[in-house]
């Protein structure tokens, strides 16, 4: 059988795993009929054999729609790895890292992951993380916004032979599967971004629905994975690493981060990120009857290590296994950080989290 | 895997622990080694619940294929190390509980320490209450480390001609292939090989080692000392690497972490811990019957062996990194400073 004979074959075979049904009236989809719906009779393209429900024509991702075109066309000829690096590690060495950083799946540990196990990731974008995420599971479909960015995974995806992988070019809201389809679902970083999607809504109503809608697909005793910002991250409030380009954050001018801070602090109807309980309420509300809260070290990127925020004991025993200071000032942090835990400051300015809730199980 | 791991602890608990008081809830930290390359680590779970200050059960979980070896090793020599020592003596080491292997990944639990990790912090300008406490320390530390020599003493091998052949040149060659070696170096290497003859029929001490014995991994709750990580550990080694590694692992006066600055405040700088550090290896040897000199063999060898150590196979921790190269080197360049016992 020849290569181009094999890469078909992988990608008929992928189609099997996800339901995929219509946006819109949410009636199942074939692939037979080339994506059409025969209830509401709208007919949804593929773009390179990759399925596309996408309404906008959205160019935000980490690399513009243009630059990502060049380097898909590269990376057909000489290969993804080669490609990214001749095109992303020079101009933007810190994504360089990122997408190759293995440990950015590292929350897959806290998961629920078998080996027939069916995973969606929604936003990984160009990140290794879906592809680390397979070799762990049945199946993993990977939601991405953007166009050219899915061109690139589907090349990944075909250049390493997997098939147990499936591409699917979607908006957050509606997103095209059947309910009960997925084991587990992983939406980490793109839910910050929520609030983009609709300027004429609050963000807090966006996120709701876009929850609700992810407990639907979630078979029962399912479980999704959330890594975010915190709405009170010290970070965010000291205005570093927050996203320039997010509806809110990170707007302000540096050079009053604490006045704007407050400003966000008390302005709850235009912040785009919640906090601890606000994330806490909005998953009960969506449905999820069970919720785990971590703090990612060094962040929801790289979760090399991650601390339960559920009870102090966790966060003071990390925070006095690293006390190794001798100088006063750090003595005087040490102590101001073991008095916070206690008092759940450190845990309410924790910059990022990350949050596990569960599905109901059916019982019978 | 956390509902996993909770179920495997509910399910084991009532055969761990007489009586068993089942935890309310688990709150769980995983770890994943060393933040510079995470992804060569097991995952370690500490597990806590609602009443305790220290994780209660700590739980190992293979990353990948890769990492299986080093974890059923790890578990093997736990589980030999706690079974040979006497009852009192093995609350000072996790308590090895369950194993379970399944296709493509490897688990097990161990009970959690009590304790604070000691600080690696040295002042060398502290004052004589500072210098009490830190003196004390390493004290109950040293206690443990021999106490841990004499239950795991397994006999003494004399310094021969094919021992030196073996141990000393077979490693200065690996040193030559894996690094350019300079004149100075190419000098020093000889003359080490060389200064072995004078060692001949000394009975080197053949103990267990724990391999990692920095100050990561040990805790103290008052004077009771207790080690974690034993995954780089042996039945049969020298008992003077584990001293080493515990000196090299301690940051004196050099609070940002620079480990050649401590270095040299260790060994090279007169203060009052290089004295104590002085008397702490002499006592060493005299408790092996050895001359105190031969530090000044052994410690070098000891560096060129850390400088080979690949990242990979048995040495997955930070203990391949280059800072021990950095260090024989400095040793080489200034050797005549060295501290002397």
């Amino acid at each position: 059988m020849t290569y181009g004979a094999l890469r078909k074959l992988a990608a008929r075979q992928v189609r099997r795993y996800s339901g995929l049904v219509c946006p819109q009236c949410f009636h199942p989809l074939l692939e037979e009929s080339n994506f059409f719906c025969k209830e509401c009779r709208t007919k949804w393209k593929a773009i390179d054999g990759i399925p596309c429900f996408a309404t906008g024509d959205d160019d935000r991702g980490e690399i513009s729609e243009k630059e990502m075109a060049q380097m898909n066309a590269l990376a057909r000829k000489v290969g993804w790895r080669t490609a990214l690096k001749e095109r992303v590690a020079k101009t933007n060495p810190t994504l360089y890292e990122q997408i190759n950083d293995e440990a950015s799946a590292d929350f897959r540990f806290l998961l629920p992951l078998l080996p027939h196990s069916k995973v969606l990731d929604i936003g990984g974008g160009l990140r290794t993380t879906a592809f680390d995420l397979q070799p762990h599971c049945g199946s993993i479909t990977l939601v991405a916004f953007f166009k050219e960015q899915a061109k690139f995974i589907e090349i990944r995806r075909e250049q390493e032979r997997l098939t147990n992988m499936e591409v699917v070019i979607a908006d957050r809201l509606p997103l095209p599967f059947a309910p009960e389809t997925f084991d587990v679902i992983i939406v980490n970083g793109s839910l910050e971004w929520m609030g983009q999607i609709d300027r004429g809504q609050k963000p807090q109503a966006l996120y709701g629905q876009f929850l609700k809608q992810l407990h639907q697909l979630l078979k029962p005793g399912g479980a999704i994975y959330i890594g975010t910002e915190n709405r009170f991250g010290i970070r965010r409030i000291l205005n570093e690493g927050v996203h320039r380009q997010s509806r809110y954050g990170g707007s302000s001018p540096s050079s009053f981060p604490w006045v704007m801070a407050l400003f966000r602090r008390f302005s709850f109807k235009r912040s785009d990120r919640l906090s601890q309980g606000g994330y806490r309420k909005l998953l009960e509300e969506s449905g999820f009857v069970e919720s785990q809260f971590f703090m990612p070290i060094p962040g929801y990127h790289r979760p090399v290590e991650l601390i339960s925020l559920d009870h102090p004991t966790p966060l003071q025993f990390y925070f006095n296994q690293r006390s190794s200071t001798s100088a006063r000032f750090g003595k005087l942090k040490e102590n101001l950080a073991l008095w916070g835990t206690s008092l759940g400051v450190i845990s309410f300015l924790s910059p990022h989290f990350s949050m596990i809730a569960w599905k109901k199980k059916n019982h019978a | 895997m956390l509902k996993e791991i909770e179920r495997l602890i509910l399910e084991n608990g009532p055969r761990w622990e007489i009586p068993f008081s089942p935890p309310r809830t688990l709150y769980f930290t995983k770890t994943g080694g060393s933040k510079g390359d995470p992804a060569a680590q097991p995952v370690v779970f500490l597990l806590f619940d609602q009443n305790s200050a220290t994780p209660r059960w700590v739980v190992k979980v293979s990353r990948n294929r890769a990492t299986i070896p080093i974890l059923t090793k790890e578990y093997e020599n736990l589980l030999y190390f706690y079974h040979r020592f006497p009852s009192s003596f093995r609350s000072t080491l996790p308590k090895p509980l369950l194993s379970r292997e399944d296709p493509g990944r490897f688990l097990f639990v161990e009970s959690g320490l009590r304790g604070k990790r000691i600080s690696p912090l040295v002042q060398p300008d502290g004052d004589r209450a500072y210098r009490r406490a830190v003196g004390k320390m390493f004290e109950d530390v040293l206690a443990w480390l021999g106490q841990f020599q004499k239950e795991t003493y397994k006999g003494a091998v004399e310094v021969t001609e094919a021992w030196i052949e073996e141990e000393v040149k077979g490693t200065i060659e690996q040193y030559r292939i894996r690094y350019s070696v300079d004149i100075s170096e190419e000098d020093f290497l000889n003359d080490h090989l060389e200064r072995w003859k004078e060692w001949k029929k000394t009975a080197i001490p053949i103990t267990g080692q724990h391999g990692d014995f920095r100050t990561e991994n040990i805790f103290a709750d008052g004077h009771a000392v207790s080690i974690c990580d034993w995954s780089l550990s042996q039945k049969k080694g020298r008992p003077f690497d584990d001293l080493f590694c515990f000196l090299s692992s301690l940051s004196v006066g050099a609070e940002e972490g620079n480990p050649i600055d401590s270095f040299e405040n260790l060994y090279f700088e007169e203060n009052w811990f290089r004295q104590q550090a002085r008397e702490i290896v002499a006592r060493f040897f005299f408790r092996w019957e050895l001359s105190p000199r031969l530090f000044s063999q052994l410690y070098p060898l000891f560096l060129i062996k850390q400088s080979i150590r690949e990242a990979g196979g048995d040495s997955l921790h930070a203990v391949g990194d280059s800072v021990w190269r950095e260090r024989l080197l400095f040793f080489i360049r200034n050797r005549s400073r060295f501290m002397e016992v």
